[in-house]
């Protein structure tokens, strides 16, 4: 009898050891946990600025921190988020804030930049969105963190505020300074 | 029937038409390859869509860059790795068989052997008794 008891409730066991694990990866968000190139080197691309039109070779964002923020005039979330990086840009200290125009009406952006304050220190444009792709960006706002040696080092899907800033990227910059 | 396809003509929207270039191969064989890479890979922002039959615009880019791979001759695996090098194992339908997946094979046969198991004991007890 006793064998009994052992036999059924190990399959009791299991069987809700293999329930919790299927319940477990409802809430698991499969694309924010696929984050391959983080701590890898920077793609290399090549692209053109959207202010002058001047070629951009991606081996410009070596050499110092860069923050690289993915951003369009379409994208609602970016426009919301752009007080943020104009507010932050007044007083940053040690690394460069690049944009990324994404698959954007140039003009518009540039108009835009006038309006609302320019908060980059240049913008890349990537109209075709294959610059966004050597990146591995599927949604906007994004923004990466890359260090002095071109490798990424953090990266945030969705709008940077104070919160994040504080806890997802100025830590980083900490730890390799 | 003829509802379904009023709701499907309505969904439908033509400007999505004309921005999709009409895309080049050298062969036939080509074109089928970018075929198959295409239905093969997710779309990444769409709820369970291939890249072949999305209409969102990072499929459109996706599918750009899948045909200039193709066009630089490179193979469907070196295509595929450098997908999964950026969007993760999460981009490919199938997912490859490694340390960290293995058991999704395993577990099922697993189970099977289990249940063959109990089943035989139970079966052999009856009848003794």
């Amino acid at each position: 009898m006793s064998k009994r008891i052992v036999v059924f409730s190990s399959f009791v066991l299991i069987f809700s050891i293999v329930i919790a694990f299927f319940y477990q990866g409802l809430g698991v968000d499969k694309r924010n946990r696929a984050n391959p190139l983080l701590n890898k080197p920077m793609p290399t691309f090549t692209a053109t600025l959207l202010h002058d039109d001047k070629p951009f070779h991606s081996k410009q964002l070596k050499g110092q921190y860069t923050v690289l923020n993915v951003w369009a005039t379409w994208c609602h979330t970016c426009l919301f988020e752009h007080a943020f990086w104009v507010h932050h840009s007044q007083n940053k200290q040690g690394y460069q804030l690049v944009g990324l125009n994404y698959r954007d009406d140039q003009a518009k952006a540039r108009e835009y930049l006038r309006d609302a304050k320019d908060p980059y220190d240049f913008v890349i444009a990537d109209a075709s969105g294959q610059v966004a792709i050597d990146l591995g960006v599927y949604a906007t706002p994004q923004t990466f963190l890359f260090d002095t040696k071109g490798n990424m080092i953090a990266k945030h899907i969705g709008p940077v505020d104070d919160q994040v800033w504080a806890k997802t990227f100025v830590p980083k910059m900490k730890s390799v300074q | 029937m003829k509802i379904r396809l009023t709701i499907l003509l309505l969904t439908v929207s033509l400007s999505t038409f004309a921005v999709e270039p009409i895309y080049q191969f050298s062969d036939e064989q080509q074109a089928q390859r970018f075929q198959q890479l295409t239905e093969s890979l997710r779309c990444v922002v769409c709820a369970n869509e291939s890249l072949a039959g999305s209409q969102a615009p990072i499929a459109k880019d996706l599918r750009q860059r899948i045909y200039d791979l193709l066009q630089a001759q490179q193979t469907d695996a070196e295509i595929k790795q450098a997908m999964v090098a950026r969007y993760g194992d999460y981009i490919l339908y199938q997912p490859p068989l490694d340390k960290q997946t293995w058991w999704l094979w395993a577990a099922p046969l697993l189970f099977c052997l289990i249940a063959a198991m109990v089943m035989t004991k139970l079966y052999t007890r009856r009848l003794s008794s």
